[in-house]
């Protein structure tokens, strides 16, 4: 996976700027992703399914009930 | 993504390597690589053995070879990797298919190793590309795995 790297990485014996672009492990890939140093690719569906919008709430009717006078 | 369908591209088989586990990045101008892996057996032949030989599986071993063009300026080439082995430094390792799309092949597998750098040589010639190879004996289970 080519990733570029969204912020500075100065971490498991790396020292590479913003912006680097370098081959890594689908491992690594998903470990800077979740770290923040990278953008997750459009077409990995692990995050594709994780950056789905979830169905609205359904409309909760909150008037009070009718209450016999 | 499923597993690859049909006889693969030696192309999409790559090496990656780095100093901690899961940190892997590819190493620069690789031309070839291989994993081999092999089993000591332990005789246990004994006269009712009806004269052929028996063996059971003893200590396993692997290593693996790879081979490249040298780049003075390569991310994670020649010049990292024997670094490594002066160091004596312990390497982390995937041999993994990337295929031919933006993602990697999730659903093929993948070994997934650790282990020295115990032979790399530089090897220039003239007016020809200067080449480097190297031997890394593994050490531990050699974990083959599906890439996910």
């Amino acid at each position: 996976m080519i990733v570029t790297l969204n912020q500075p990485l100065q971490d498991f014996g790396y020292d590479w700027p913003a912006g680097f672009q370098v081959e890594v492990s689908m491992k690594f890939y998903r470990k800077l992703v979740e770290s923040g140093h990278v953008d997750a690719h459009p077409e990995d569906e692990k995050y594709k399914k994780a950056a789905k919008p979830k169905k609205a709430a359904a409309t909760v009717d909150t008037e009070p009930e009718n209450t016999p006078e | 993504m499923a597993q690859t369908t049909g006889i693969l591209n030696a192309s999409s088989i790559r090496f990656f390597t780095g100093t901690t586990d899961g940190t892997h990045t590819v190493v620069a101008n690789v031309t070839e690589c291989s994993i081999s892996m092999s089993t000591d057996v332990r005789d246990i032949t004994t006269k009712t053995s009806a004269g052929w030989k028996e063996i059971l599986p003893a200590l396993k071993s692997a290593s693996i070879n790879v081979s490249g063009y040298f780049a003075e300026d390569a991310t994670n080439g020649f010049n990292t990797l024997v670094g490594y082995q002066v160091a004596g430094t312990k390497v982390f390792a995937t041999f993994s298919n990337v295929g031919s799309s933006a993602i990697p092949n999730v659903g093929d597998k993948e070994f997934d190793v650790a282990g020295y750098i115990t032979s790399i040589e530089q090897t220039a010639g003239f007016e020809d590309n200067v080449t480097w190879s190297l031997t890394m004996d593994l050490t531990g289970a050699v974990v083959h795995e599906t890439i996910a």
